[in-house]
């Protein structure tokens, strides 16, 4: 059986699952984060897929590079708020951020 | 079996497989290995598709970048070793049934879609070759083509290297490509790498009767220390220090020619030059600020109150910039920053205050 | 035997004549033997310079027994050594994580030769990306310090993982600054185009380190940034004994902890060589007159290799061995140069205090990346400023703009091909069999050498 786009968008969309999975079970902030850098990855291997095998060129590519460069963008900032809820509850599950809740 | 099947299987085997790993382990260390398992495989998965650059960048800031800061995270907020904040198994399940049942229907989705057809309506050619002869990558039988870095950096650029297919006619070349995009992306890192550090930093505790000990110290020019400029009284200063400087440079410029020529390239170094030894002279002075700060009773000091080097004041004039570079949002910090500094005086460690 | 110098890589020539399906896979396999056989020599001998250097500079002998007078096999002793300990893993440890870190310190540093080119050509994997592709094998390393740091369930190597992240995530960013900024003058990330750039014209003036005021800084900058980033002294702040009894190693023992050490030496000689390929003209000696014969004669052997036979369309094989012979003598200078850099890193240890671990990251973070930031940002205007005052592209003398020199020396490589070319055909002409007998391959369908590339056009 030849290689097809099908089985790169399968191996993509198991990471998608597997990230969705990991961002609703774990309690555990940087767990969390992981999770979403799964899902992230998940569909940049549909991006450079769909660049090698349809019409779409480097296009996908470079859309996949942008996503890589933000998801590390985003996992600073989610550190740095992490840390700072670490600070200031001691803990990094974030069930216990919950003094705004009724 | 081809060599690029095995080397499939092996990958998207290592890759679930590491996925998978990732949300079963409790232990968030473990998980962050698995991770760089998982995203690894990623990276040879581009390399099988020949995107060799965004491989090695996914290498570059996700493996040897991100993982190493989340496990360093992970080091900062454990309270011992091996913290194992568990999942609660009903929650395991409930979420593992509903993933299941997302990948079955995204796998449905995918293996419905015959990509043959799409390819081949979309680009218009009822016998276009599938799948297309990849554009670019490890591709030696096109040595033209070369490697992705050349052709991804000119696209970003806004030239494209593929208007010689065919099947591209459309579009066209030269659209401002992904010019504006890099730069958004450009400022938005920028703005994160400020953002984190502020977020993250350590609270510093001002040791009480600092500022009293201050007040003590000999300063040439009277500063009322604690008492900082505010954001109006600055922007009446820089404006009339623009006044000044163009006062200067308006007849200059209309020396060297009329006003409606572009200046030469001479002409703006020069008056660069000047600009930035006006602006970091001032402050170094015994004045202690530019003609505009002198006249609207404000001056630069260091944190301690005391006048600033000229070393010191050319980094704030050339981080300068860099507020400005963050669409002007460096000089709107003195809004809400607890001294009133902006971006530049955060970089240089500077104060505005009150003369007396 | 001709047949495998005429193809393009070990991969293709096994493709074609071995096995189509696992060509690949056997050259992959032939690299990778190469690599580490050879490579795992350079760590051994450079334990030995580093035991033998510093017994010197503090008024020793250094080993003197092992293997004869200079104690030159005190390395492979030590190896004898360390093999025989027990492979302990501690009680608190989390073993799995524990068994797996020095692996993975090891593969990244050892995976970075698969990009170091010796000599023209003589490269596992010519990518156009090589610069990139290698500063991103070689970050990995410090997942295994990392790894090894928090798994081995001691404070000690705890902390010494925790400063290893903080100290290599701010080390990155100055060494990959630094290291573009040589890219920015040459125009590649190829690092076997970049060191054919630096072929001098009369002596030194080829090399990326003296082609503006900017590269020549970068240069100190960028060997002092990856001396930290192998966490060698002044900056191995990871395995201070004095602090950390043994920092992220404190618990390993036997072959684990040399695979360390392995990986240390391995990235010493990488980065070096790095610095070598970068600033200082790769294996080209800086003599003019020798550079320059070499270089031609280096395509002139490209051009005999890549001959295709008029009539038959087929290629033509001729070895020709002046070029094989400038290889190895350009690989001699490389590997020499790159030792010099790894002599003096080691030197540098033995002469340095070690900072503290504040000092480290302020050097980093206050110094040196504004440093590498104004050095960037000024190789970038040079060119610019220099075209526009003294409409030439650099300000050194005797210059010649490189795609001119590499196109002359090509052209002269070519000349002396056309000439053999005919003079053989003249002896050739009367008899005419001759020709039949040189041996011939079948135009190889392009087939990359990558290993982890796909396979090509099929």
């Amino acid at each position: 059986m030849d290689i097809g786009l099908n089985h790169y968008l399968v191996v993509g969309a198991v990471l998608f699952v597997c990230g969705i999975i990991c961002m609703a079970t774990k309690r555990n902030a940087i767990g969390i984060l992981m999770g979403v850098e799964l899902v992230l990855n998940g569909a940049n291997i549909n991006f450079v897929a769909f660049s090698r095998y349809t019409a779409l060129g480097l296009d996908g590519q470079i859309v996949s590079l942008f996503v890589i460069v933000l998801a590390a963008a985003e996992a600073a900032v989610a550190l740095a708020i992490a840390l700072n809820f670490y600070n200031n509850h001691l803990t990094i599950d974030v069930d216990r951020g919950d003094e705004l809740a009724g | 079996m081809t060599g690029e099947q095995f080397l499939f299987w092996l990958l998207a085997l290592t890759t679930c497989g590491g996925a998978i790993a990732v949300v079963v382990s409790q232990n968030v260390v473990r998980m962050a290995f698995w991770l760089v398992v998982a995203l690894g495989s990623v990276a040879a998965i581009y390399f099988l598709l020949h995107a060799d650059f965004v491989g090695a960048t996914q290498l570059m800031i996700y493996v040897g970048g991100t993982i190493v800061l989340l496990i360093f995270g992970v080091m900062l907020t454990a309270s011992g070793p091996y913290v194992k904040i568990k999942t609660s198994p009903g929650d395991m399940v409930i979420a593992s049934g509903v993933g299941v049942l997302v990948l079955f229907l995204l796998i449905g989705t995918v293996t419905a879609v015959d990509w043959k057809q799409a390819h081949r309506s979309l680009v218009g050619n009822e016998h276009a070759e599938y799948p297309p002869a990849p554009a670019a990558g490890y591709n030696k039988s096109n040595p033209s083509s070369g490697n992705t870095a050349r052709p991804i950096g000119l696209k970003l650029l806004g030239v494209s290297l593929e208007d010689t297919d065919p099947t591209r006619k459309d579009a066209q070349n030269l659209s401002a490509g992904y010019l504006l995009p890099f730069e958004i992306v450009s400022v938005h890192l920028l703005v994160v790498l400020i953002g984190a550090g502020y977020l993250a930093r350590a609270k510093r505790r001002v040791p009480v009767g600092a500022d009293a000990v201050v007040e003590t110290l000999a300063a040439p020019v009277p500063v009322q220390v604690g008492v900082y400029a505010g954001f109006w009284r600055r922007a009446a200063a820089m404006l009339i220090d623009g006044i000044v400087i163009s006062a200067v440079q308006v007849p200059a410029a209309l020396l060297m020619g009329p006003l409606t020529e572009p200046p030469s390239n001479a002409f703006v170094c020069v008056s660069s030059l000047l600009i930035f030894l006006y602006l970091a002279g001032m402050e170094s002075s015994a004045y202690q600020g530019t003609i505009g700060k002198i006249i609207m009773r404000i001056a630069v000091t260091d944190t301690y109150g005391q006048p600033v080097s000229f070393l010191r004041a050319a980094a704030r004039t050339l981080s300068r910039y860099l507020s400005g570079f963050c669409l002007l949002f460096g000089y709107f910090m003195a809004l809400f920053t607890k001294r009133k500094q902006t971006l530049h005086d955060l970089v240089a460690g500077t104060l505005v205050v009150r003369r007396k | 035997m001709s047949a495998l110098f005429a193809a393009n890589s070990l991969g293709e020539f096994l493709a074609n004549n071995v096995s189509e399906r696992w060509g690949l896979a056997l050259a992959a396999f032939i690299h990778a033997f190469i690599l580490i056989n050879v490579f795992a020599l350079a760590p051994l001998i450079f334990i030995w310079l580093e035991r033998k250097v510093s017994g010197r500079i503090q008024d020793r002998l250094g080993p003197t027994r092992v293997g004869g007078r200079f104690g030159w096999l005190q390395g492979l002793a030590d190896g004898g050594k360390l093999i025989q300990k027990e492979d302990l893993v501690p009680a608190a440890a989390d073993s799995m994580l524990f068994r797996m870190a020095p692996y993975i310190a090891c593969i990244a540093a050892f995976g970075t030769f698969m990009l170091l080119p010796f000599s023209g050509g003589w490269v596992a994997v010519a990518s156009d990306i090589g610069l990139f592709l290698l500063v991103a094998i070689l970050s990995l390393e410090v997942l295994g310090i990392i790894l090894a740091g928090y798994s081995s369930g001691s404070k000690w190597s705890l902390f010494g993982g925790m400063r290893e992240a903080a100290q290599m995530v701010s080390y990155e960013i100055p060494l990959a600054i630094t290291a573009l900024v040589p890219i920015v003058t040459v125009g590649s990330l190829n690092l076997v185009e970049i060191a054919e750039m630096q072929t001098s014209t009369v002596f030194l003036d080829g090399w990326l380190m003296f082609n503006n005021p900017f590269t020549f800084i970068a240069f100190f900058v960028y060997f002092t940034v990856a001396t930290a980033g192998c966490k060698r002294a002044p900056f191995d702040l990871a395995e201070a004994e004095s602090e950390l009894v043994g920092g992220f190693h404190t618990e390993y023992s036997g072959m684990r902890w040399s695979f360390f050490f392995m990986a240390e030496y391995a990235a010493m000689f990488v980065v070096s060589g790095l610095a070598s390929i970068l600033f200082l003209g790769g294996w080209n000696t800086g003599f003019g007159f020798i550079d320059q014969a070499l270089a031609v004669t280096r395509y002139r052997g490209a051009l005999e290799l890549a001959a295709i036979d008029p009539e038959t369309g087929l290629y033509l094989t001729n070895f020709y061995l002046p070029s094989f012979l400038a290889n190895l003598f350009g690989m001699v200078v490389f590997v020499s140069k790159a030792s010099l850099l790894v002599f003096v890193q080691i030197w540098i240890r033995w002469t340095l205090p070690r900072l503290r671990i504040d000092q480290v990251m302020m050097t980093c973070l206050k110094y040196l990346i504004p440093i590498s930031c104004v050095l960037f940002l000024g190789a970038t205007l040079w060119p610019i400023g220099v075209l526009h005052f003294a409409e030439r592209s650099t300000v050194m003398p005797f210059f010649e703009p490189i795609q001119n020199k590499i196109e002359r020396l090509k052209g002269v490589a070519q000349k002396s091909h056309d000439d053999a070319e005919e003079e053989r055909a003249e002896q050739d002409s009367p008899v005419s069999d001759v020709k039949d007998e040189r041996p011939a391959v079948e135009l190889a369908p392009a087939v990359a050498s990558a290993p982890l590339g796909s396979e090509g056009s099929k």
